[in-house]
């Protein structure tokens, strides 16, 4: 199933990326996910066609392309590496933020680098608090951390929401422990008085939207997620005989994938919606909705493999971590839904 | 129904197992899912305890307690952690039980005596690349040459594969009549023409060992046949009876450690200023959390109570308790691991290594589409 | 110099099931997935390589559906310059000689120096849309060509024959070239190519009918399934000793 409002530009992306990821990330994407390695000469490759500066202007180097454009390309890398995608999205959003809200000497200096590649940018996702020990200090998970030459993260000064840029530094700590999203390049750091050192800050006039379009990303990796678990558990019913019959002849098997369609084709369709018009509660909606999808369909995936959804020689093991971690990052679908429903009352 | 109670030594064996875990294994735990190692330290521990033989009579070198006891000690295990319970829970439910039901008094002095000593480790080998689900469509086969048995197949996904000494399995002596074709066997390590092979790399249970086992042309001796010639798929069947009570305990274990850390945590932790515990939405995870958690506790400890009073085989309540207890710790350690945050997400915090254990409890010994299969024939009579 | 290029959207069949229609002729595509033709592939890649050397215009000519539309964007995409897509009427009872003769009409007045296409469809297979081109326009084509230079007025290209022998011609353009896969390195649209497509010349040319078909599908069908396997079981020796007899019963050994 296939949204209506895609123009011919988003199909050729769509498939443009399709063979740049076969092609470039299929192969190794399982190895460095087991060693937490970013795909670094996947990322220059993709930044040589101009994939990391998607959003920024042609003027600074870019393609000036829309939103929905990320939101396809991002997609379509996430059905083979997820981390990778991430990354992606990241940059270019780290971009785009730039973009918006840094002076005309900032960009200058920046943007071509950025959208060429040349330079990459790492932004924390964790937009949304997260818990932290009673009177502990908070700290920060930032995407592309260990590879990327500077990075932004936003904070709230004097009641005012402000973006934070920041070369890259030794206050850059490498998550080496996480769950999933393992090539991603993820690194924390403490938000103490020597992270807001020497540093550039720009307000953020409209920080709901910025965030909410930064979550919708996310949930675009995700629906990757969501579109490649589908494919690959189709595929595998159809190859795996048990009972002297296909996988896929049983009914419980049939409906697991039914309903795995069902949240595939629901979170395309909601993500593309949501980068087409300017709404933030749409944008939440379709985050939380597509990200807790993409949990489910990997969860059933690994079920429909069963032992070997379970090993690392297959991709579903992978898929149903980086899922998880989609699903917490920006924070908890739980919390998130609490706000959406104070939105949806105010 | 009347729902089983814990006898007071029941109740003093859990405070036995739980102190112990707590000491020895608490601390741990993190370091062996890092590793990806088994054990052994640990595993030697709990072999001098006597815990490798719990529901075995002492003639048989085992601790004569009951199958209770024995779902105690993998529940409390399996809360701090799932990698060392699922070893024993494999070593205990699926090589010695059937070993204990099935096997001739030389085969138990033999095989039995030690397993429940842990002088050895035992494991079992029913799944095999192409007959998973499927177990009826085992490929391995045996034939009978002389006095000697001729084995050759291959066996996948085998707990505690490599660092069995003692290994039940099972092999098709004539593919033709499928289930009925199939008979049980008893192989030890170091057997000419056997061999464990590859280790899987797993999602979670990492210092838990899962091999490939090979047969190539390997000779048993005649009396290595255990129950009676094409009747393996009954010794298996009975095996998986309480097999699955083990893996749903397990779940439960899990289930109950990732409820205790949440509980801790949403009571240390805040969140933009206010304690977790005080969110509504981490309240309806929480008390979502303990009633399904307490709804799994009856079915998995009604089940094991059955058992102990063996007036009928428990397959459908075994059934019941493996594919509720799993498919709620899915869904518990998912949950609360949300409420963690970020926190959630590292090896720092257990959460993320409780829901990548957790998940194989749907999976394995039977996904929970087979135990729906299961409980569904047990209704409709097939 | 003017370069054109033929390129075919096809199914991708290689891993996916494919159904035969109640027609018995045509497969049903509602679960393919459709690309450029591999070879064709590599033959636009040929084209951008040798006008990132030489000045001129790259154009794309694919007889096909309207769906057909999106290889020739992706071409566009890439960086040639224009597109022309035929759609006869009756499309889909075509052959190979029908459609080079739709290609070559629209080809002849084109005042290409070179005219390339992919050696081989992955779909239906003749090898003949490329090599019929070339005689319906009256220029001299090679077939199979794994390395190409373009010197005044001069193609030098190379063919790789049976047992690994190569051969190596001289040609006088202009000329057509069928393009052996694996001669280069396809390359990815860029972003910014693919924003520029769409303002590119894509010219359509409908209401014809294509003429002076000589073949004709008659059925397509799966052939039917015949006991061709026997499973040989028992220890590898055993086994083995069986595979000899059976090949010495067949004289194959």
């Amino acid at each position: 199933m296939d949204w209506m409002g895609l123009k011919d530009e988003h199909k050729l992306l769509r498939q443009d990326m399709k063979r740049f990821a076969e092609t470039e990330l299929s192969s190794v994407v399982l190895e460095m996910d087991k060693k937490g390695e970013p795909l670094t000469s996947a990322m220059k490759k993709i930044g040589e066609i101009g994939g990391l500066g998607i959003l920024i202007s042609e003027e600074f180097g870019g393609a000036g392309m829309d939103f929905l454009s990320l939101i396809v390309t991002v997609e379509e890398l996430a059905k083979i590496s997820p981390s990778f995608a991430l990354s992606v999205a990241i940059h270019n959003f780290f971009g785009e933020a730039i973009l918006s809200y840094g002076s005309t000497e900032f960009k200058k200096e920046y943007l071509f680098s950025l959208s060429t590649g040349k330079m990459i940018g790492g932004m924390a996702v964790d937009t949304m608090n997260h818990p932290i020990p009673s009177n502990g200090c908070e700290e920060r998970l930032v995407v592309n951390g260990t590879f990327s030459d500077i990075f932004g993260f936003s904070v709230k000064i004097d009641e005012k929401e402000q973006f934070v840029v920041k070369k890259k530094g030794e206050e850059l700590k490498e998550e080496t422990e996480m769950m999933g999203m393992r090539s991603s390049g993820i690194s924390s750091f403490k938000l103490d008085e020597n992270a807001m050192s020497e540093d550039k800050r720009f307000n953020i006039d409209s920080a709901n939207d910025f965030y909410s379009r930064m979550r919708l990303l996310l949930a675009s990796v995700a629906c990757g997620i969501c579109q490649a678990s589908l494919e690959n558990a189709i595929s595998y019913s159809k190859e795996r005989h048990q009972f002297d019959r296909l996988i896929a002849s049983f009914g419980m098997v049939r409906t697991m994938l039914a309903d795995m369609a069902s949240r595939a084709y629901a979170s395309r369709i909601v993500v593309y919606q949501a980068s087409s018009v300017n709404n933030v509660l749409d944008r939440e909606i379709a985050s939380v909705f597509t990200t807790e999808s993409s949990l489910y369909v990997t969860d059933k995936g690994v079920q429909i493999y069963g032992g070997y959804g379970y090993i690392k020689d297959y991709p579903l093991e992978m898929f149903f971590r980086d899922a998880k971690v989609l699903e917490v990052f920006a924070g908890s679908a739980d919390y998130r839904k609490v706000l959406i429903g104070k939105s949806l009352t105010s | 129904m009347k729902f089983a109670e814990f006898t007071d030594r029941h109740k003093a064996f859990r405070d036995e197992v739980r102190g112990f875990a707590k000491k020895e294994l608490l601390d741990e735990s993190t370091q062996i899912d890092r590793k990806g190692e088994f054990p052994w330290h640990i595993i030697n521990k709990i072999k001098e305890r006597g815990w490798l033989g719990v529901p075995f009579p002492e003639k048989y070198g085992g601790l004569g307690l009951d199958a209770t006891s024995y779902i105690i000690l993998v529940e409390e295990i399996a809360r701090v952690c799932a990698s060392t319970a699922i070893m024993i829970a494999a070593h205990v439910s699926l090589a010695c039980q059937p070993i204990y039901a099935n096997g001739t008094e030389e085969q138990k002095e033999k095989y039995l005596v030690p397993l429940s000593r842990g002088e050895k480790i035992g494991s079992f080998g029913l799944t095999e690349p192409n007959a998973g689900s499927d177990a009826g469509g085992t490929e391995t086969t045996a034939k009978l040459i002389g006095d000697k048995w001729l084995i050759n197949g291959t066996k996948r996904f085998i707990t505690n594969g490599h660092v069995a000494d003692v290994i039940v399995f099972t092999a098709s002596q004539d593919r033709e009549k499928k289930t009925h074709g199939i008979s049980a066997f008893i192989v030890e390590k170091g057997t000419k023409g056997f061999e464990a092979g590859k280790e899987e790399d797993k999602m979670g249970l990492r210092g838990s060992i899962t091999s490939e086992l090979h047969f190539e042309d390997c000779e048993l001796p005649k009396e290595n046949l255990l129950g009676k010639e094409y009747e393996g798929f009954k010794v298996f069947m009975e095996t998986l009876d309480g097999g699955r009570i083990s893996i749903g305990v397990l779940a439960l274990g899990i289930a109950q450690g990732a409820l205790d850390y949440g509980i801790e945590y949403a009571r240390e932790y805040s969140l933009n200023g206010k304690p977790l515990y005080k969110y509504q939405w981490v309240q309806k995870i929480i008390a979502d959390a303990a009633t399904e958690i307490m709804a799994a506790r009856h079915l998995i400890y009604h089940a094991a109570n059955l058992k102990d009073r063996g007036e009928k085989r428990v397959t459908e309540e075994g059934a019941m308790a493996k594919l509720y207890a799993s498919e709620v710790s899915t869904r518990v350690c998912s949950k609360i691991q949300s409420i963690l945050g970020k926190d959630g997400l590292t090896k720092k915090y257990p959460l993320e290594r409780f829901l990548r254990d957790t998940k194989l409890m749907e999976i394995g010994e039977g996904t929970s589409e087979i135990q729906r299969l299961v409980i569904s024939r047990q209704i409709f009579g097939r | 110099m003017n370069i054109a290029v033929c390129i075919k959207r096809v199914p991708e069949t290689a891993e996916a099931a494919v159904n035969i229609d109640s027609s018995e002729k045509h497969i049903i595509p509602d679960q393919l997935v459709f690309d450029i033709n591999e070879a064709d592939n590599y033959a636009l890649e040929e084209a951008l390589l040798l006008r990132e050397k030489t000045e001129g215009d790259i154009t794309l000519f694919t007889v096909g559906s309207k769906e057909s539309d999106e290889v020739i964007k992706m071409g566009l995409a890439k960086g040639a310059t224009r597109g022309v897509r035929i759609t006869p009427e009756n499309l889909d009872n075509l052959d190979a000689y029908a459609v080079a003769k739709l290609l070559a009409e629209q080809v002849k007045e084109g005042n290409f120096d070179l005219i390339l296409t992919g050696c081989i469809s992955s779909d239906v297979g003749n090898s003949q849309v490329g090599v019929t081109l070339a005689e319906l326009l009256g220029i001299p084509h090679a077939t199979l060509v794994i390395k190409m230079g373009i010197e005044d007025g001069f193609a030098t290209v190379q063919r790789e024959l049976e047992g690994g022998l190569l051969e190596e011609l001289k040609i006088k353009l202009p000329a057509l070239f069928t393009i052996q896969t694996g001669i280069n390195e396809p390359r990815y649209a860029s972003i910014l190519g693919i924003k520029r497509a769409a303002q590119k010349e894509l010219r359509v040319i409908e209401n014809i009918t294509a003429e002076g078909m000589k073949a004709e599908v008659v059925k397509m069908y799966y052939p039917p399934v015949g006991k061709m396997a026997e499973i040989l079981e028992g220890g590898v020796e055993e086994v083995s000793g069986k595979l000899c007899e059976i090949l010495k019963g067949k004289g194959l050994l």
